[in-house]
């Protein structure tokens, strides 16, 4: 029996690296989003963003390709802050969208997470390893969102593929 | 396969995990005050007891966090994992 899933090519997201204290993230992404994620691997949405809270001291800013520009204008002004670091760090992530009756099946074989919906619901997000390769999870609805290293894509893509 | 309870991240597995080796007891005050011998026990002579070990690990390819786990040497069974050393 083959697995009905669906593979999306890898695309590009605009994607900001946040590290700090949560006071001073917050005080920099005034205007943009209202709050950060008030639980670990979970996330928020905003208008076009969405924020992951990934690490103690470590959140990332997801929006699509065109908020590119306007984010890093908004983001990026004023004096640097010792207390929040943010950087710019879309071409570092590909992103597949897998989708499809079976993507979760797909998912558990190619993570180690535990992804029953009670262990990791909709909107919770992780970093973790896919096929040896160090990527971040999203569950959005039914589909789920790779994100990974794009040298690795290629790779990620072909191991995706032998399970359909 | 260990199930290590990342403080930040919950159950992950040992995959997402590099080992950084024995958790040491903290580095001397004036290291020159210790005798050679005293300073290569400390540097070089890791504990190797049966039993609980303190033991440090990355959660590389998740939080990032460094954790202190204290492993059972004989049964695996995980004991204590808190951040930090």
């Amino acid at each position: 029996m083959a697995y009905q899933i669906r593979i999306s090519p890898p695309q590009r997201h605009t994607l900001f690296d946040l590290r700090g204290t949560p006071q001073a993230l917050a005080a920099r992404l005034q205007g943009i989003v209202p709050n950060l994620p008030t639980q670990p691997c979970s996330l928020v949405r905003h208008g076009q963003g969405t924020l992951m809270w990934l690490g103690p001291l470590r959140w990332c800013l997801m929006a699509p390709p065109e908020a590119e520009a306007a984010l890093e204008a908004a983001l990026m002004q004023g004096p640097a802050d010792h207390d929040a670091a943010i950087t710019l760090i879309s071409d570092t992530q590909a992103f597949f969208r897998i989708s499809g009756r079976d993507a979760a099946v797909a998912m558990s074989i190619a993570c180690p997470l535990d992804l029953h919906p009670t262990a990791f619901g909709v909107d919770h997000v992780a970093l973790t390893d896919a096929f040896g390769v160090r990527a971040l999870v999203l569950r959005e609805g039914d589909d789920w969102i790779l994100g990974l290293e794009p040298s690795y894509a290629a790779y990620v893509e072909a191991q995706l593929r032998q399970i359909v | 396969m260990l199930l290590i309870h990342c403080p930040f991240c919950g159950p992950r597995s040992e995959i997402e995990f590099s080992y950084g080796g024995p958790a040491a007891p903290p580095r001397p005050d004036d290291p020159a005050q210790l005798s050679d011998a005293d300073w290569v026990d400390w540097l070089t002579v890791p504990e190797n007891r049966i039993g609980p070990v303190p033991e440090r690990w990355c959660h590389s390819k998740g939080c990032g966090a460094w954790l202190t786990i204290v492993r059972d040497t004989r049964t695996h069974e995980i004991l204590e994992v808190r951040h930090g050393a």
